[in-house]
């Protein structure tokens, strides 16, 4: 049985996938939680260290971040075990087999980047230039620029390079139950409709997880905007890989923003442009589930998102498929909010109950209060 | 989309089920976040809470059911019923496991399949909720009735029996008498009508209907007439209306005054693919007589008291009111070995004297497991006192024990022959007694006494001959211990020479010193035959079940046993200690046969090396049965300290010879004795007798002859012995 988790962190993304094997890959790390006791969000870090002490483990298999905006990044200076300095060693942080991250992380050269943000293009830099334990999606020429500035030979340094409409090559169906086809960031190109694709930062793709003969897929769409979404539709037509648009399980992007569905919010629903619409309705499966990795739907309206147009679309979504939109912060409830653990098996995805404490359990479970 | 939940709202002020209270509360706490409560509604009798149930359904369920269910849960006021869950989405599936309700829609969640009597101390509203959870879960997975778990039932429960014997049962028409038994609760039992004399009784005609295999799982509502009946067996490819017509309008009218019982072989299979498993078998009973059941069924009208013949396919059997049985088979010895966890019953002949509360007791144990056909030798009878200890009952007083046991336990078989009774003394059969008794003793595997009596273990040892192995099974005088003799089937030791080496056992293993010591007349008494005797029922009834389990063990072993089971009374444990006896040597003497046992052999050549370059001797123990002059050498007793050892002669002394044979004589209930002298020759001499043994021998003959019996010397050489007894010669 593999495993995907999302944790409830407000706006801000951490997915941890557990594969049937042992193998472990995080997605994003966000620890957001203030030391406010009615903070909501999730204690990140204890979360995913008492996982990883179960399973006797020290390191994830693989590490993605599918960009560095701060809701991606935060934290994970004080989490991660990080190659390039050995202040970020020890003390019990969190090894990276190999580091996930776009051709954008390693070349962008942005003033703004928040300390977590550099500290992962610090390490993806020197992994890179290493030759080991990194993985970079896309290879726009500047990579190649990059890399040659710094005295290595591109050609050195291919294998570690993906791009989109690929499979990364960590995992495979047959030795993992588990494969993962790279949408975005692609390069820039024309389409075959003769349309200029933009380029994007972000790391979009779609997990394929195989268990006995069922299949059952989870699209993890980052951050990205309707006009990026067009653009993955359309080249993964242009491939005849649309079955790698299919999907059972959801990461919404960008926290059920309006802007990843059209660039008109609506008054009470967003209407999406055509091709999200084919991406959302079409290829989206039997009681598949949305997961908006975000604060609550608010009641009125935001700029921020989440955006309570898009939530309403994406309701809608939900009940032609059958299946659930949910909301991380408020999963079960917005009161006392939980990780939302969907598990995949022969019989599918399963979206598991937040756990029911009767009273005996609760009190094994929990340490009581100090005795007088 | 959703079904009206029953009653209407109310308040929880309102509630009085502490199950439904209680949901709330724990609901309120937080305490099962994948629940929500949406109302609370009052009907007569019930709390219900209308609820969301989110549970854990995959994507690809194999029943239709939803991440999320409205479910109303009807709480009994009183808490007095189980809790009925009722699922309200109009189209929730058909799967296994829902409650046959008066209406399929809604459905009722079969949440528990024990009893709520067995559950309500302990249910709290917390674990009803996290049920129903789980109950989702596992019928969307079509997980919720386990591989290795019987089939459920086609129909719904009934509580109403009908007890046939199959191998009595032929294929199609069978009339048959039953008598009926109403228990005033409501439920009725049709019994044979033989097992029954007092009731009243009625005539059945009765006919096997076997349907194709349907899917299990979805339990149907009983059927109140044949046309309902007729609509449900249509689903396993019958067509009752039009089979009864062919039958019956074949039936000579003077079965007419019968009622029809159709007994029906509902196939059953797990899945759509698997092959069909054994069939929920029910039996169907008319109400009416046939004559009125072919009036409804259009074979037949009665015009002026006339039958006559006609065809109505209009009448279709819907005023013809049935009542469904639950069809028992009467209890087989492979059923009741089944029941007791053994593949099949054993048939192992066995011949059995003594039917006292031991025997009694151990019959019965080992006929309940199927083992065992049994011939049952006794001659006494039941009486009052003997009920303290007996398997038998008040309405066997002043009847034969065997014969009574014989039919108690056939009756439990429905007449078949598992205890056949021989009312007899053993010891002094009449002339036809005489030869039943030799026809049983030839067909007998084993032969097992229980009879608690040295005459008839010893009139079994020596008088019955052929080829069954010999065992005894009883109990020492206190009650406390059971003993086991028996014979491997290669005979390499006789249930006699078994019983000496056990009495000799008692002399060497300390801790059995207590086991007869004391007891005026070994086994004497243990029959019942005193009233006076005490001996607690308890103590008989463990002993009883050791006793069939090891008679059990031993017919499956070739082994030749010698077993003691003691009970320590204070904490009422049990132990065994068993002895491993050697083969005995025979030698013959005239009409004399005399048993050396290995030990007492090993013993002498021992003494006789340690006393070394002189001579040495003593006195031997052992035991004589006059009647089959049989005398058994079972140890010797080291030479005396006031004897005098030289290299060429002996002379035994007597310093404590009087005390040990005492000793002897408590320890064996004076089983065991003196029974003559052995002393050894230096090397090189042989084992012949001296002329001082002769005059030896001389002074013995003298001594044993008083008391009749013959006089034995042994002599121990190097490697063997010289045993002369009676004559020297």
């Amino acid at each position: 049985m593999h495993k995907i988790t999302f944790f409830q962190l407000g706006n801000a993304d951490t997915t941890r996938i557990d594969l049937a094997n042992g193998r472990k890959i995080l997605v994003d790390y966000a620890a957001t939680r203030s030391g406010d006791a009615f903070d909501k969000r999730a204690d990140l870090p204890a979360l995913l260290r008492s996982d990883l002490a179960a399973a006797k483990r020290d390191y994830y298999d693989v590490a993605a971040f599918t960009h560095h905006d701060k809701d991606h990044t935060i934290g994970a200076g004080e989490f991660f075990h990080l190659e390039h300095a050995g202040k970020y060693q020890g003390n019990g942080r969190i090894k990276i087999r190999t580091l996930w991250v776009s051709a954008a992380t390693i070349i962008e050269s942005r003033d703004d980047l928040r300390d977590d943000a550099k500290l992962i293009q610090a390490e993806a830099r020197h992994r890179l230039i290493k030759g080991e334990g990194i993985r970079v999606f896309s290879r726009p020429q500047p990579l190649k620029d990059w890399l040659e500035a710094r005295g290595v030979k591109f050609e050195d340094r291919k294998h570690l390079i993906t791009d989109a409409g690929q499979l990364a090559p960590e995992f495979s169906l047959i030795g993992d139950g588990l494969e993962i086809f790279i949408h975005s960031p692609f390069v820039s190109t024309l389409n075959d409709s003769g349309v200029l694709v933009r380029n994007d930062e972000a790391l979009v793709f779609q997990a394929r997880f195989k268990v006995g003969s069922q299949i059952t897929d989870a699209l993890m769409m980052a951050d990205v905007k309707y006009d990026v979404i067009e653009n993955i539709v359309e080249i993964t037509k242009d491939h005849r890989n649309e079955n790698r648009l299919k999907w059972d399980i959801m990461g919404i992007s960008h926290h059920s923003s309006y802007l990843s569905l059209s660039a008109e919010k609506g008054k009470d629903k967003t209407t999406p442009t055509d091709l999200v619409r084919e991406l959302l309705e079409k290829h989206g499966q039997q009681r598949s589930v949305l997961v908006s990795t975000s604060d609550p739907i608010p009641s009125r309206d935001s700029d921020q998102p989440p955006h309570r147009q898009a939530a309403a679309y994406y309701r809608d979504v939900a009940n032609i498929h059958g299946g659930r939109y949910i909301v991380t912060m408020e999963y079960p409830n917005k009161t006392d909010p939980k990780p939302l653990v969907i598990h995949i098996d022969e019989n599918g995805h399963t979206v598991e109950n937040p756990p029911s404490a009767s009273g005996t359990s609760a009190a094994t479970e929990t340490r009581p209060p100090r005795a007088g | 989309m959703f079904l009206d939940a029953p009653g209407r709202p109310t308040s929880e002020a309102q509630l009085r089920s502490r199950l439904a209270l209680q949901s709330i509360k724990h609901l309120k706490a937080g305490g099962n976040p994948g629940i929500t409560c949406l109302e609370v509604r009052r009907a007569s009798g019930q709390d219900i809470l209308v609820l969301d149930v989110m549970a854990e359904v995959p994507s690809c369920p194999v029943h239709p059911i939803l991440p999320v269910e409205r479910i109303a849960l009807c709480f009994d006021r009183a808490d007095e019923r189980m809790p009925r869950a009722l699922a309200l989405r109009q189209d929730f599936p058909e799967v296994p496991h829902l409650n046959l309700e008066d209406t399929d829609l809604p459905r009722s969640l079969c949440l528990y399949e024990m009893p709520f009597d067995d559950l309500r101390h302990h249910l709290t509203g917390a674990q009803v909720l996290h049920r129903l959870q789980q109950w989702l879960a596992l019928s969307s997975m079509g997980k919720l009735h386990q591989q290795d778990q019987p089939l459920e039932p086609l129909l719904g429960y009934t509580p109403d029996y009908v007890i046939l014997n199959p191998s009595r049962y032929r294929p199609g028409l069978n009339t048959l008498e039953f008598a009926i038994y109403q228990d005033g609760l409501g439920r009725s039992v049709l019994l044979p009508s033989s097992t029954h004399r007092d009731s009243t009784t009625f005539r059945v005609i009765s006919i096997v209907v076997e349907t194709d295999p349907v899917e299990h799982g979805v339990i149907r509502h009983l059927p109140k007439n044949l046309e309902d009946l007729a609509r449900l067996l249509s689903s396993g490819g019958i067509d009752l209306i039009n089979d009864l017509r062919r039958h019956l309008g074949q039936t000579p009218p003077e079965y007419h005054d019968h009622r029809l019982m159709l007994i029906c072989l509902l196939n059953r299979k797990r899945s759509p693919s698997s092959a069909a498993e054994y069939p929920d078998i029910r039996a169907f009973l008319t109400e009416p007589t046939i004559a009125a059941v072919g009036e409804d069924l259009g074979i037949w009208a009665v015009r002026d008291g006339v039958v006559q013949s006609t065809l109505d396919p209009s009448r279709t059997g819907g005023s013809t009111t049935v009542k469904t049985l639950n069809p028992l088979p009467t209890l087989t010895p492979d059923g009741a070995a089944e029941m007791n966890g053994f593949k099949k019953a054993s048939p192992l002949p066995i011949l059995a004297v003594g039917a006292g509360a031991l025997g009694s007791q151990v019959i019965l144990n080992a006929a309940r497991a199927g083992f065992g056909h049994w011939t049952v030798v006794d001659e006494d009878l039941l009486l009052p006192h003997n009920l303290a200890r007996h398997a038998l009952g008040g309405g066997e007083i002043g009847f034969s024990k065997a014969n009574s046991l014989a039919e108690w336990v056939n009756r439990m078989f429905d007449g078949e022959k598992i205890v056949t009774a021989i009312y007899a003394n053993v010891l002094r059969p009449s002339s036809t007694q005489q030869s039943i008794l030799e026809k049983a003793y030839r067909e007998a595997q084993l032969i097992l006494d229980m009879s608690a009596s040295v005459s008839v273990a010893r009139h079994i040892a020596h008088r019955v001959t052929g080829n069954a192995r010999k065992a005894a099974l009883f109990l020492n005088p206190s009650g406390r211990d059971l003993i086991l003799l028996a014979e491997n089937p290669q005979k390499t030791l006789s249930i006699d020479q078994l019983e000496m080496l056990y009495y000799q056992w008692l002399l060497d293993e300390i801790e059995l010193a207590d086991h007869i010591a004391g007891a005026e007349k070994m086994r004497y008494g243990l029959g019942c035959r005193d009233v006076s005797i005490t001996l607690r029922q308890d103590f008989v009834a463990l002993h009883a079940a050791i006793g069939a389990s090891a008679i059990m063990t031993l017919a499956a072993s070739e082994n030749v046993q010698v077993s003691l089971w003691r009970l320590e009374p204070a904490s009422m444990t049990i132990r065994r200690f068993d002895l491993f006896p050697e083969a005995m040597e025979v030698h013959r003497y005239g009409e004399w046969t005399l048993h050396l046992s290995a030990q007492v052999k090993r013993q002498l050549l021992e003494l006789r090396e340690q006393a070394l370059p002189n001579e040495t001797g003593g006195t031997l123990v052992g035991a004589y049965d006059q009647q089959s002059k049989s005398v058994y050498v079972t140890s010797a007793v080291p030479s005396p300290g006031d004897s005098e050892e030289y290299p060429n002669s002996y002379i035994r002394g007597s310093a404590g010879l009087r005390k040990r044979y005492k000793e002897i004589s408590e320890l064996t209930a004076g089983m065991l004795q003196y029974i003559g002298e052995w002393h050894s020759h230096p090397q090189g001499v042989g084992v012949l007798p001296s002329s001082l043994d002769r005059k030896l021998f001389d002074w013995l003959t003298m001594n044993m002859a008083s008391d009749g019996l013959p006089p034995l010397m042994i002599i121990v050489g190097e490697a063997d012995l010289g045993v002369y007894l009676n004559r020297l010669n």
